[in-house]
């Protein structure tokens, strides 16, 4: 565990999508509808996922196409895009999945790259997403007001953990 | 003299490695892997602590876990148990519990005094005369406790992670390590943990010999700690057993929370001591600490030993002794050795004087055994003290029986019963996902422990894969091991029965005696089994002797409740690292700069003030004048910020808020009240109208989470079409306030604020420096004011940009405690401040703010109980201007004829006003405007004050409303 990095994730921009009408704008993306609490991925980070019936989240690069696209129909009535400024971070290194288990009670030995994953990391509540083409990568994120302490801490973690 | 004997096979001392520690002030050098214990042994010293209670000196008994004769402290830790703790290099050392060291120890002869000690004597005996009761407990508390805290020490805590596993089996002994290597032979991801340092169990000391189990020794070994799928934890105790096997593992390096699919208690045994005259004197020992000694450190136990035993591994202890040069001059066998097997035979054929159906009445010796007194057995099993043997020996060995280490199969609700046929208690049959192996299981013999380890392993490998495994196991042994009642009296008492607690045989029969009788309460009296050892060498031979006492069957007798922790577990394990989690806004690095004082609210942290002038109060009144004559910004990203969309989203809010919402103007924002269906004030807020069907919620800074809850909630409960998103985290929000306000604002906005476009109380959106911001007329602080709201990302330019754009006009950041003063001057309530969990809007004066015309809101109902019932109101009062006695507080009283008349929620000194003001309920509905209450104050003194009404300031609310564009001079 001793070449974990932490890295802010600057270059990406997530979109919260809810509303009657959301279904059908998310299933009409060209990287299509994602099943419940699975990704639907795109590009290295970029994911679409479904979090409840009428409940979406977007991430894309910023300015993405995929976000424009999303965009250009959630014009219509009923389908309402919040933007999310949520605090994100990728960890990497070999042995992300045994740090974590110093934070967070997920057993993320068994995740893969097909679920968006929720867990409370910490104390706080995060969302994580494996990347697909590299699994020593992991892509999470947090409420913006949660980032400093979260980053915070996680730095401590990979300390202590670099020392053993 | 030191006691190191040459190289033994399975050792688990370095020689080529030393290390030198100091035990109170006495050098000694041990090897790498030296327990503290055994650097002492190997030193000559066998004095290692000072017991509990009566002070007397204590040496090796079990060698293990076990006990806390060998109890140290030092700076960083107040228990270090020297028989397991590593000799590191430079440890220094003071026993525990001495005062002036184990050998001078101030209180060393307190066992003089031991008649007049009994237990519960502090009930009995310091119970009278009253007076001198804070004396005895004074003493008391002195004498009690093992180990000093030193209350500065801030190091240890050490972080606890998650693990997760197939199977999980506590024990790495043959039973143990078999089960491992089966399960994860047949692809079962495993975690094997072990209290010792290094894996083996007793195939190491009891087994060190036995060269019939060499092979499997070193394949089980090998096969362990070469398979991948093994993760192996030395030194570590699982401490308990949670449902779903949710077990704490503590290691050296903090506690690991494993959930294991399957678990296999390979727990073992602890054994038991017999009870004689003065068995704790230094030399008595039980013959399996003797051979961990040889074994694992290559100790000599003693040179000449005496010992009692009453199964096989007493005589293969024996055999152990006598192959590391010590000489036993006598083994008493509580029954018959012949019944004993070939190794009995063995130890008689050595030369070594056996005396069948005897036992030890007594040892001699202060400081150490000198001789051990042996007495023949009559036919109900009491010694016959009138045919003594006494030998010379300095060691007494016991081999006399075994307690299964069941402790965590008691918390997962294993049927356990005693198995009279091995003298032991036995899970009958265990809950899903539990197993037992080897000893603990009534699986003695060591062919049959591994075999037994090896089938729970398959077993538990399948259950994991939601498969059964069809293994033939073998039978529990049909050999009694432990012996009945090892337990003799002696008219001088000192026979003990716990180590830890100083309990002597007779103090316990004397606690049954005085109706203690059931084995719960006779714990808690006595205290047996309630020390740090917590049973592990006291717990079965308290059940035989009560069980005997009252002529009730170990069964019916039962055993104590074996809670966590199996074993006493450091705090700082406990703690772990703490998390507390913290939320800031993007504007924190802002209110570093500006010397914010922060406070916790929730979760957040908010500036309380600007450490900007000499004192607390001058900055928070300097923040306070910046509102009222110019301008002033306050970080309200805190409040909590929920959108309601959809077509019924009208309705919606409608039924959450006691005022109505449906009949808002786009673009428009109202006070939102909300209640329980109590009809108790839970929450206010703004909520603002951006569509027919969409509304945009701010709500406390502390409900934001329990208000989204509790819209999703009633959303799918009522069926409405409409959805909600919390936005708290995602949206930032800024209060810019004072007269100048507009003026400053104008020019950096694309949104006209003139009073025509944008009127108080109305919301709009559009930009700022560029970024999509709405803007809401509203005024908590009863100034002309803006509230900001913007995303997250653009908050700490926007918040930065207006410092900067608005410095010429004397722009101040205020903190939470000049808005509170502010809001306070106005006559605003803040929920849960002036609001309690039983205030209903009609008390805290806000029945405007209830719309009983409405169809439905959620407490509708109970408000209209309730108004009828109001038995007190909110009211504002005032102290004179001339008042300068002590200062009113929050929830001071209100007094009227004698009696309570009421409470303070909020007072404060106004600057505005110069003087205290402050809001009360006053449990009066027939008190007015301008009458007069009485305050009391911390020192009892009564302090009038007038009751006024509210707001305290601005009460047409002109500043808030008129058209103000300029300078103070034009507001006035």
């Amino acid at each position: 565990m001793k070449n974990l990095k932490l890295e802010k994730a600057q270059n990406l921009e997530m979109w919260h999508v809810r509303g009657q009408a959301a279904p059908a704008a998310i299933a009409s993306l060209s990287c299509g509808a994602p099943e419940m609490f699975k990704i639907n991925s795109f590009g290295d980070f970029g994911f679409t996922t479904a979090t409840g019936a009428t409940e979406f989240y977007l991430v894309d690069e910023k300015d993405g196409s995929v976000a424009a696209e999303l965009k250009a129909k959630a014009g219509d009535a009923d389908t309402f895009m919040f933007p999310r400024q949520d605090a994100l971070f990728v960890l990497s290194g070999e042995g992300w999945k045994d740090m974590m288990l110093r934070v967070s009670a997920f057993n993320f030995k068994a995740a893969d790259d097909s679920g968006y994953i929720t867990a409370n990391m910490a104390g706080v509540s995060v969302w994580f997403r494996v990347n697909s083409t590299d699994p020593n990568k992991v892509l999470f994120g947090c409420d913006p007001s949660y980032g400093h302490y979260l980053y915070e801490t996680l730095c401590d973690v990979i300390k202590e953990v670099a020392a053993l | 003299m030191s006691y190191r004997l040459q190289e033994q096979p399975f050792e688990w001392i370095d020689r080529s490695k030393t290390v030198n520690i100091e035990v109170e002030g006495r050098p000694m050098r041990g090897f790498e892997g030296d327990t503290i214990s055994s650097t002492m042994l190997a030193n000559g010293v066998i004095h290692m602590g000072r017991s509990f209670k009566y002070h007397r000196i204590r040496g090796p008994f079990t060698f293990a876990n076990h006990d806390i004769n060998a109890l140290f402290e030092n700076a960083d830790k107040t228990h270090v148990r020297g028989d397991v703790e590593l000799a590191e290099d430079g440890l220094k050392l003071k026993g525990a519990n001495t005062i002036g060291g184990i050998a001078k120890d101030k209180f060393r002869h307190l066992s003089l005094l031991s008649r007049f000690l009994v237990v519960g004597f502090y009930y009995k005996g310091l119970f009278k005369p009253r007076f001198l009761r804070p004396f005895y407990e004074r003493i008391i508390r002195e004498s009690a406790g093992l180990g000093k805290v030193d209350l500065n020490w801030r190091g240890g805590r050490k972080s606890k992670r998650y693990g997760f596993c197939d199977v999980l089996v506590i024990g790495a002994g043959p039973a143990g390590m078999a089960a491992a290597k089966a399960a994860a032979e047949s692809g079962a991801q495993v975690m094997l943990v072990d209290e010792n340092a290094q894996i083996g169990g007793s195939l190491d000391y009891q087994y060190a010999n036995d060269a019939s189990v060499a092979d499997t020794r070193s394949e089980l070994k090998e096969a362990v700690l070469n398979n991948e799928n093994i993760e192996v934890h030395t030194s570590s105790v699982a401490v308990g057993w949670y449902t779903d096997n949710w077990m704490p593992i503590n290691t050296p390096n903090g506690i690991i929370k494993v959930r294991a699919e399957q678990v296999v208690m390979a727990t073992g045994l602890f054994e038991q001591p017999s009870i004689f005259h003065k068995n704790d004197v230094p030399g008595v020992m039980m013959a399996s600490a003797a051979q961990r000694m040889i074994a694992r450190y290559a100790i000599k136990p003693c040179e000449v030993a005496a010992m009692v035993v009453a199964n096989e591994d007493g005589y293969r202890a024996a055999l152990d002794l006598l192959k590391a040069g010590v000489k036993i001059n006598a083994i008493a066998d509580l029954e018959d050795h012949e019944d004993r097997g070939d190794l009995a035979k063995q130890v008689k054929a050595q030369g070594v004087q056996i005396y069948d159906h005897h036992g030890i009445y007594e040892v001699e010796g202060k400081d150490r055994v000198t001789s051990a007194t042996l007495c023949p057995l009559n036919a109900s099993g009491e010694l016959d003290t009138s045919r003594k043997t006494t030998v010379p020996c300095d060691g007494v060995m016991m081999s006399v029986g075994w307690a299964p280490a069941t402790h965590m199969l008691f918390q997962c609700k294993a049927d356990i019963k005693y198995d009279a046929t091995i003298g032991q208690f036995r899970a009958q049959s265990l809950p899903e996902g539990m197993f037992a192996a080897g000893r603990v299981n009534g699986v003695f013999d060591i062919k049959d422990q591994i075999a037994d380890g090896a089938g729970a392993g398959q077993q538990a490998a399948a259950a994991a894969k939601g498969e059964s495994a069809d293994v033939q196991r073998p039978e529990p042994t049909k050999v009694r091991q432990s012996h009945e009642y090892p337990i003799f009296s002696h008219p001088k008492a000192k026979n003990f029965l716990d180590y830890d607690e100083d309990i002597q045989l007779k103090d316990y029969i004397n606690a049954a005696k005085e109706g203690f009788d059931n084995i719960e309460l006779i714990k808690r009296f006595s205290t047996n089994g309630m020390g740090p050892s917590q049973g592990k060498h006291s717990n079965m031979n308290g059940i035989r002797i009560l069980a005997k006492h009252t002529g009730k069957s170990i069964d019916e007798t039962g055993s104590t409740t074996a809670r966590p922790m199996f074993h006493p577990t450091p705090v700082g394990h406990l703690g772990g690292r703490r998390f507390r989690a913290e939320r800031v806004t993007p504007m924190q690095e802002s209110h570093v700069a500006h010397k914010a004082v922060f406070m916790e609210a929730g979760a957040w942290l908010r500036p309380e003030y600007y450490d900007t002038e000499a004192t607390r109060t001058e900055s928070i009144h300097a923040e306070v004048n910046a509102v009222r004559t110019g301008l002033g910004i306050i970080d309200v990203s805190t409040l909590g910020k929920i959108e309601v969309f959809g077509p019924d989203a009208p309705e919606v809010m409608d039924r959450i808020c006691t005022m109505r919402m449906s009949n808002m103007k786009i673009g428009m924002t109202r006070y939102a009240l909300v209640v329980d269906e109590a009809g108790v004030i839970t929450d206010d807020g703004v909520v603002v109208r951006y569509a027919d069907d969409h509304f945009y919620y701010t709500t406390t800074t502390g409900s934001s989470d329990p208000a989204f809850r509790t819209l999703q909630k009633q959303i799918l409960e009522w069926g409405l079409k409409a959805e909600a998103v919390n936005r708290t985290g995602q949206l930032q929000a800024m209060n810019l306030a004072g007269p100048l306000a507009r003026q400053k604002l104008a020019p950096l906005t694309d949104i006209d604020l003139s009073e025509e476009a944008f009127p108080y109380l109305a919301a709009r959106t559009g930009t700022m420096y560029g970024k999509p911001v709405t803007l809401a007329r509203v005024g908590f602080v009863g100034e002309l004011g803006y509230e900001i709201h913007c995303l997250s990302g653009d908050a700490a330019e926007i918040w930065d940009n207006l410092l900067r754009d608005c410095a010429d006009a004397g722009i101040r950041p205020f903190g939470v405690e000049a808005q509170r003063l502010l809001r306070l001057e106005k006559g605003h309530v803040i929920v849960t401040q002036d609001t309690d969990g039983l205030t209903n809007p009609y008390e805290a004066g806000m029945p405007w703010a209830v719309h009983m015309k409405k169809d439905f809101f959620i407490g509708k109902r109970s408000l209209e109980i309730l108004k009828p019932l109001q038995a007190r109101k909110l009211m504002g009062f005032m102290f004179p201007e001339s008042y300068s006695g002590g200062t009113p507080k929050e929830c001071h009283l209100l007094i009227k004829d004698g009696e309570l008349n009421g409470r303070i929620t909020s007072v404060s000194y106004s600057p505005t006003f110069n003087r205290y003001l402050g809001l009360a309920y006053v449990d009066d509905m027939n008190a007015n405007v301008g009458d007069a209450v009485n305050v009391r104050l911390d020192d009892g003194a009564l302090v009038e004050a007038e009751l006024v009404s509210l707001p305290f300031y601005d009460p047409e609310g002109k500043r808030q409303t008129c058209d103000v564009d300029g300078t103070e001079e034009k507001v006035a």
